[in-house]
């Protein structure tokens, strides 16, 4: 499938592990730190990321149920280990690409499906691996909640 | 006096016996010491052995299991058994004489009710500082303003000194205790800081006193006599330094 | 000065610190000499490492990702001994705490790496010579360096701390509902000043917490 540009309007959700939380001196989580928004570099076992992985929050049907619930049982179906203390970035699409362009990149937020497991898979590319002050700024500003899955597992 | 932030950086007791100890018992003693000292690792000593039968030599390494090395989760202190020997350490920061040696004093008696009688044949006490000059935009720094015990340099106008390591073995001269005493300079953990390690050991081999309350009363004694040599080889520059 | 030591500025390694400054001589085939350089050797070790340390441990090497976690904890707690007397108690023990929620098995995700010790290091000398009143929380960066961030409001500080005594900082501060950005890698002998500009009592302190250093 063709991959497909999420209207600026819409959210993009991203794994979060503890580490990279951003917590105060009591562990409370107060978002994220920029790291969130990093590129992984290569491993022995793997290549350099080349973009950052999310899903699409708006894919889902309201009225089955909270989105962020659906985004989680995907991201699950997908094998991903998510613990009761990783979080979930909610980024909207407009921040992102407002943070790119104040600091002179043109980022893109796709839909690209990864089918049959998540059709709501999306790709933020345009990033590059070293910006602290856009990561930062994306940690800062484009995400607009941070949410435990432990919260997002009490959720009917 | 009790320092605020004494420079302690260990202190250790060690109680060393004629031994050996059998495994069983030692494992027994591990087993104890884990309610306080839940972190446990086994020992070796690790040797190389060159053997030289014709035509070739063989290199076997060796490990000769030694004990057992404990310590509490914060890793600060730390209870060694051998097969001959129990050695209480704490790292900083050091809790006070009080607290550390009544913690020896319970491990020797833990361990005394398992093992039972042994022959004592060597008690030490010894206290390794780090004394943290700042060197305030100094770039030469003259050690006997914070130390007494040092090297001086033949008056030829040789440059400064870059580093130094001082060695010095002696008897006490009270309760037939020899005394090492060791200092050298050392790279800072502080920023913007020089560091000195002054290490005092203290220990007794000859006519070791075999009865607990008598052990315990010249450890008592031994730790007033470190007391005495580390004020010593301290000057109040450097008294000022963990004072605050 | 007779006595007199030159300051040497270079950064030494990791394990270099509080070890003394010993210099193997030029070795030669007498017993004497070979006895001289074993001495200093010796001298070396036992100057340095906790008591018993002409012993190594045995025993299976840790293999899996709870094993090496603990081993992890227990190496950084060793580490900040190194300066714990300069650490106030309170701050120590939840530095402590922090370092067991951030390296708990229970929420360690595949692609997180361990702490590294060199970047732990820098953050502990960094803490020591900065002072800052309040903590800051505690996280993990790709490759293992430790990352410290100060949050007051909508103002953000983020120290990523490097191996030999580096740091990478980023930060978002408002004056006046104007918003300042700035980014950097500082040697963290510099970071009071790069900071300066910023006012970074705004993270830093707190009215009613203690100073990390006594």
């Amino acid at each position: 499938m063709v991959p497909t540009k999420l209207p600026p309007s819409d959210h993009v959700v991203r794994v979060v592990s503890w580490t990279r939380l951003r917590r105060d001196e009591h562990d409370n989580v107060l978002g994220c730190l920029w790291h969130a928004f990093q590129l992984r570099p290569a491993t022995a076992t793997e290549p350099a990321e080349d973009y950052l992985s999310a899903t699409w929050l708006e894919y889902f049907d309201q009225k089955v149920g909270p989105r962020i619930k659906q985004v989680v049982q995907v991201m699950r179906n997908c094998a991903l280990k998510l613990t009761a203390k990783t979080g979930l970035a909610v980024a909207n699409v407009g921040k992102i690409q407002d943070c790119g362009t104040q600091c002179g990149v043109k980022i893109r937020v796709l839909n690209e499906p990864d089918l049959p497991k998540n059709p709501a898979y999306a790709a933020i590319r345009g990033l590059r691996r070293e910006d602290q002050e856009l990561l930062e700024m994306l940690a800062a500003d484009a995400v607009v909640e941070t949410v435990m899955v432990s919260i997002v597992d009490t959720l009917v | 006096m009790p320092y605020p932030r004494p420079p302690i950086t260990e202190a250790v007791i060690e109680i060393r016996v004629q031994g050996p100890i059998d495994r069983e018992h030692l494992d027994r003693v591990q087993k104890r010491a884990l309610a306080r000292f839940p972190l446990s690792e086994e020992l070796a000593h690790v040797g190389l052995r060159v053997e030289f039968p014709t035509p070739a030599a063989q290199a076997k390494i060796q490990h000769d299991w030694a004990g057992y090395k404990l310590s509490n989760v914060d890793r600060t202190d730390f209870l060694s058994i051998g097969p001959n020997v129990l050695n209480v350490s704490r790292l900083s920061p050091y809790p006070g004489w009080e607290a550390f040696s009544l913690g020896a004093r319970q491990q020797w008696d833990e361990w005394k009710r398992i093992v039972g009688h042994q022959k004592i044949v060597r008690i030490g006490v010894r206290y390794i500082n780090r004394i943290d000059v700042p060197l305030l935009e100094r770039s030469v720094i003259d050690v006997e303003d914070y130390l007494t015990f040092h090297l001086t340099l033949p008056k030829i106008g040789l440059p400064a000194m870059t580093n130094f390591t001082v060695h010095a073995r002696m008897p006490l001269g009270s309760d037939d205790c020899q005394l090492a005493l060791n200092s050298a300079a050392t790279p800072s953990p502080l920023i913007g800081h020089i560091s000195f390690i002054l290490d005092l050991d203290l220990s007794k081999e000859n006519e070791v006193p075999q009865r607990d309350e008598d052990i315990w009363i010249l450890i008592e004694r031994m730790r007033d006599h470190k007391n005495h040599v580390f004020e010593a080889c301290i000057t109040d520059k450097a008294r000022e330094l963990f004072s605050r | 000065m007779s006595s007199a030591l030159e300051i040497q500025r270079k950064r030494p390694a990791l394990e270099k610190f509080s070890a003394p400054l010993v210099t193997v001589p030029s070795i030669g085939i007498s017993r004497e000499s070979q006895s001289t350089v074993q001495k200093l050797l010796d001298l070396r070790m036992h100057m340095v490492t906790p008591a018993y340390s002409q012993t190594v441990p045995i025993g299976a090497d840790s293999t899996t990702i709870e094993e090496r976690l603990f081993d992890k904890r227990a190496a950084l707690k060793m580490k900040t001994a190194a300066v714990a007397m300069h650490l106030d108690g309170e701050w120590r023990n939840s530095l402590f705490r922090q370092l067991d929620s951030l390296l708990d098995v229970q929420s360690w995700d595949q692609s997180d790496q361990l702490a590294d010790d060199a970047s732990f290091f820098t953050f502990l000398r960094m803490i020591i010579f900065v002072r800052p009143a309040r903590r800051p929380g505690i996280g993990l960066g790709y490759n293992g360096n430790v990352v410290a961030a100060w949050t007051t409001g909508r103002n953000r500080l983020t120290i990523e701390c490097l191996p030999r005594d580096q740091a990478r900082w980023v930060l978002a501060r408002f004056i006046d509902d104007d918003c300042e950005r700035a980014a950097g890698i500082s040697p963290i002998h510099r970071i009071p000043e790069v900071l300066a500009p910023y006012a970074p009592e705004i993270w830093f302190s707190n009215g009613t917490d203690k100073a990390p250093t006594v």
